[in-house]
C-alpha cells in the first residue's frame, strides 16, 4: 500500500568542525514504503538516521514527517508524534519493568488511556517472545532482548514513520524473521519504513529502495533488489 | 525564546513524571549501609574538623578571605560556567531522550524541576558553606555579630544560587560555551589581578569588583555589606528568573551528547581510568565548540621542522603547545598563583605544600605529548626508534623551561612589588631548576602508564581495609605516589626556604 510522502528531506547535512559526515541528502519515503540505507561503517547512516530523528541539529537542510518540520520547535510535537525511532544502542531505565517502559511510552504519547493499551502490551510482548520478562528490569536481559524491548518501545504507541538503525545488531534468527514480519505488517498498515542495516539479506523482501551512502554522499537510490545486485554495491564491497 | 507547548503535551510531560515517581525504585539503605555510613561520616567529620583547624592555624584568616577570596570565588564561578559548558546542572539519562524528549511531550515540564532541584541544593550548600566560613574564619555571632553571620550565609547562598542558574545558561546556550571556553584563561588571570591589586593597594577593589566579592563583604567586615548582599540577592534572582524560562532552550542533541559523556566518564573514573575519563572530556569539550575554538590554519604560528633528529620531540611539543595555546595558558597561570602562594606565606607547610601541588599539576599539563606517545607508544618507536626512557627525558624540556621562566617571572615580580624578599631572588639561579625537574620528571613517571590503574594495582586498592584508619594513606600512596613525593619534597624545600 502506496500513499501520500511521510517523510520528506531535502538537502540535509551534517559537519563535525571540518568533516562533512553527510552531505546534500535528498529524500523522499512515502505511507507503506520501506527504504534501506546501507553503507559501509563511517559512511553517514547513523548520522542520517540521527537527523532524521532530530536527535541530532543539521547544518544544512531540513526534515519534514507529515509535513512538519522536526527541527522547528514549533511543529517538532507534531512530527515526533509521527515518528517511532530505535536506535542502535537500547538506551533504557534500570529501574523500571519491562512492561513499565511500554507503559510510560503510552502515556509519553498519550495513548495510556485508549481502550486495550494493555492488551496490546500484551501482544507486543508475546509476538517478539517476551511475555516470560515483562517484570524483568533491564539489567537482567540479554543485549538482543534489551533491543527488543527498545523495539517494543517504538511499535507501542501509534506512529506513521518508523525508523530503526542497525535493528538486526543482537538479535538471532529467529528474531530477526519476527522483526521482518512485524515490519511487513507495520508497511501494510501504511507505515512509512526507514532503517539502516549492513545485512543486505534482512533488508531483501521487505525494503521497497535502496539508497547507498558513501562518504556522506548518496551514491545510489533506486528499486531494492536492482540496486543491491547491481555493481555499484560490489563495487563498493557492500556485498 | 522557543514557543509556548500545547496543554496536551504539558499534561503529557505530567503524566510521564507523575509516573516515573510512582514507579521508579527509590534508594532504600539497609541497617548496615546506615551503620557504615555514620561511621564513615563520624570520621570524615573528626578528619574535616582536624584539617580546617590546620588552615585556621596555617593562615586562614579574615584578612587572607579579603585578598584571596575574591579570586577564589571568581574561579567557582568561572568553574560553574564551565562546567556548564560540558555538563551543567540538569542531566538527562539516554532512556529520557530516548523515551521522554523524542515524544510529544514539552520538555520544559521535565527540565524545569530537575532545575529548580539543582538550583536549590546549590543555595543550600552555598548557605552552609555560609556558616562554616563565618564560624571558622570569623567566630561566629561573638565574633562577627549574628547580623553579619546571617549576611554571609544569605551572601554564599545567593552566589552558588547565582552560579548554578549561570551554569544552566551557559548548558542551553549554543553559543555560550565556546566562549566560556576562550574567556577561561582571561578571567583567571583577572582572578590572578585581584589578589595582587588587593595584596598592594588593599582589600575593597576586589571585595566590590563584582558577586565573587560581595558575598564575603560581611565576613570581612565591610562597612557597607548590607548593600554588597542586597545587590547579590537581586543578581541572583534575575539570574535564577531567566534560568527558568529557559528550562525548553536546550537542544535533545545536547542532552543525549551530555549523556554520553556523563555514562562514560562514570565508566573511567569506576575503574580508576582517569586517562580516559579525561580524553571523553576533551571529545566532549571539542564536539560542543570545534568549530568556533579551532584556530584557523594561518594563524598558527610556524615552528620551522629541525633537521636533526634528537630536536624532533622538542619540537612535536612545540607544535603542540602551539597548536592549543590555552594548555600552556593554563599550566603559567597555574604555576604563577602556586609561586605567588609560596612566596606570600613563607616558613608555611601547608601553603607550601599547596605551591607544590600546583607546580606539579602544571608540570602534567605541559606533559600531555607525553601521554599522547603512551596511548600509542608505537607511534614514537617507529618514527624515532629511541628507547621509552629517552623519549620520556625528551618531553621533559619544554615543561621544564616553560615552568622555570614563569616562576622566575612570578618571583622577579613578586619581589619588585614588595611581596617577597629581595634575596628570594638568589633562589632563581640555584634551586629554581633542580626543584622544577623533580615536579616535571614526576608528572613524567606518572604519565608513563597513561594515567590508567594497571590490573594488580587496582585489586590491592579495592582490597584494602575501609576500616583500618591507615588505609586513606596506602590508597594514596598507591594511587598517586609521584604526586605524594613531589609535594614532600617541593613542600619540604619551599617551607625551609621561607624559613631562613
Amino acid at each position: 500500500m502506496r500513499g501520500a510522502a511521510v517523510l520528506n528531506v531535502r538537502g540535509l547535512g551534517r559537519r563535525y568542525g571540518e568533516f562533512d559526515a553527510l552531505r546534500g541528502l535528498d529524500l523522499t519515503v512515502a505511507a507503506g514504503e520501506c527504504v534501506a540505507v546501507i553503507g559501509h561503517n563511517g559512511s553517514g547512516k547513523t548520522t542520517a538516521v540521527r537527523l532524521i530523528a532530530g536527535l541530532l541539529e543539521p547544518s544544512s537542510g531540513d526534515v519534514q514527517i507529515v509535513a512538519r518540520s522536526i527541527h522547528d520547535e514549533a511543529e517538532a510535537t507534531d512530527a515526533r508524534a509521527a515518528l517511532a525511532a530505535v536506535p542502535d544502542t537500547p538506551s533504557l531505565y534500570d529501574d523500571l519493568t519491562v512492561r513499565e517502559h511500554l507503559q510510560l511510552v503510552a502515556i509519553a504519547h498519550g495513548v495510556a488511556g485508549e481502550d486495550g493499551i494493555e492488551q496490546r502490551i500484551t501482544q507486543l510482548l508475546e509476538q517478539l517472545g517476551m511475555a516470560s520478562k515483562a517484570d524483568a528490569r533491564p539489567g537482567a536481559l540479554s543485549r538482543g532482548m534489551r533491543q527488543k524491548l527498545q523495539l517494543a518501545c517504538a511499535l507501542v504507541r501509534p506512529h506513521r514513520l518508523l525508523m530503526l538503525d542497525e535493528p538486526v545488531v543482537g538479535l538471532d534468527p529467529a528474531s530477526q524473521r519476527t522483526l521482518q514480519q512485524l515490519l511487513l505488517e507495520a508497511k501494510g498498515n501504511g507505515v512509512a519504513v526507514v532503517l539502516t542495516t549492513h545485512q543486505l539479506a534482512f533488508a531483501r523482501g521487505i525494503a521497497d529502495r535502496a539508497v547507498v551512502l558513501a562518504d556522506g554522499v548518496v551514491v545510489a537510490d533506486g528499486p531494492y533488489d536492482e540496486v543491491v545486485d547491481g555493481p555499484l554495491v560490489r563495487e563498493y564491497g557492500l556485498l | 525564546m522557543s514557543a509556548p507547548p500545547t496543554a496536551d503535551a504539558v499534561a503529557r510531560a505530567a503524566a510521564a513524571r507523575a509516573f516515573l515517581r510512582a514507579h521508579r525504585r527509590r534508594f532504600r539503605p539497609s541497617a548496615y549501609e546506615l551503620y557504615t555510613t555514620v561511621v564513615v561520616g563520624a570520621i570524615a567529620g573528626a578528619l574535616g574538623h582536624g584539617v580546617l583547624g590546620t588552615l585556621v592555624g596555617g593562615g586562614l584568616s579574615i584578612h587572607s578571605a579579603a585578598v584571596f577570596g575574591p579570586a577564589v570565588l571568581l574561579l567557582v564561578l568561572l568553574a560553574a560556567a564551565r562546567f556548564g559548558s560540558w555538563q551543567g546542572p540538569v542531566s538527562l539519562s539516554g532512556a529520557d531522550v530516548a523515551l521522554l524528549l523524542m515524544a510529544p511531550i514539552a520538555s520544559e515540564e521535565l527540565v524545569r524541576p530537575k532545575l529548580d532541584h539543582a538550583m536549590l541544593t546549590g543555595a543550600a550548600v552555598g548557605a552552609a558553606i555560609g556558616v562554616l566560613v563565618s564560624f571558622v574564619i570569623a567566630g561566629g555571632p561573638a565574633g562577627l555579630g549574628f547580623a553579619r553571620v546571617i549576611g554571609s550565609v544569605v551572601g554564599l547562598g545567593s552566589l552558588a544560587l547565582l552560579a548554578t542558574a549561570g551554569s544552566w545558561l551557559v548548558q542551553s546556550s549554543r553559543r555560550a560555551p565556546p566562549l566560556v571556553r576562550r574567556a577561561s584563561p582571561a578571567i583567571a588571570a583577572a582572578a590572578l589581578a585581584v589578589v595582587a591589586l588587593d595584596a598592594t593597594v588593599g582589600r575593597a577593589v576586589g571585595i566590590w569588583s563584582g558577586p565573587w566579592g560581595w558575598a564575603l563583604a560581611p565576613i570581612v567586615r565591610q562597612h557597607a555589606w548590607p548593600v554588597a548582599t542586597t545587590a547579590l540577592m537581586i543578581a541572583a534572582s534575575g539570574l535564577t528568573v531567566c534560568a527558568r524560562r529557559r528550562a525548553g532552550s536546550s537542544s535533545v542533541e545536547s542532552y543525549l551528547t551530555r549523556a554520553g559523556t556523563r555514562a562514560a566518564l562514570i565508566a573511567g573514573v569506576s575503574l580508576l581510568d582517569y586517562r580516559s575519563a579525561a580524553l571523553t572530556y576533551r571529545s566532549a569539550q571539542a564536539q560542543i565548540s570545534s568549530r568556533q575554538i579551532a584556530i584557523r590554519s594561518h594563524l598558527r604560528p610556524v615552528i620551522p621542522r629541525p633537521r636533526q633528529a634528537r630536536w624532533a620531540i622538542l619540537w612535536r611539543d612545540a607544535v603542540a603547545i602551539g597548536r592549543n595555546p590555552s594548555r600552556f595558558v593554563w599550566a603559567a597561570t597555574l604555576a604563577a598563583a602556586a609561586t605567588l602562594e609560596a612566596l606570600t606565606h613563607p616558613g608555611r607547610l601547608l601553603p607550601a605544600c599547596v605551591a607544590a601541588t600546583g607546580i606539579y599539576f602544571a608540570a602534567a599539563l605541559l606533559i600531555e605529548p607525553l601521554r599522547a606517545d603512551v596511548d600509542d607508544p608505537d607511534r614514537s618507536t617507529l618514527l624515532l626508534s629511541w628507547a621509552f626512557a629517552r623519549v620520556l627525558r625528551a618531553h621533559c624540556v619544554l615543561p621544564l623551561v616553560t615552568l622555570a621562566a614563569t616562576t622566575a617571572a612570578t618571583i622577579a615580580i613578586a619581589v619588585m612589588a614588595g611581596l617577597a624578599s629581595p634575596i628570594l631572588m638568589l633562589v632563581i639561579p640555584t634551586l629554581l631548576l633542580p626543584l622544577l625537574g623533580v615536579a616535571v620528571f614526576a608528572s613524567a613517571w606518572a604519565a608513563r602508564r597513561g594515567g590508567r590503574i594497571g590490573g594488580s594495582l587496582l585489586g590491592q586498592v579495592m582490597s584494602t581495609d575501609p576500616s583500618n584508619p591507615g588505609s586513606v594513606v596506602i590508597v594514596a600512596l598507591l594511587l598517586a605516589p609521584w604526586l605524594i613525593l613531589t609535594v614532600a619534597i617541593l613542600g619540604g624545600v619551599i617551607t625551609l626556604i621561607g624559613h631562613h
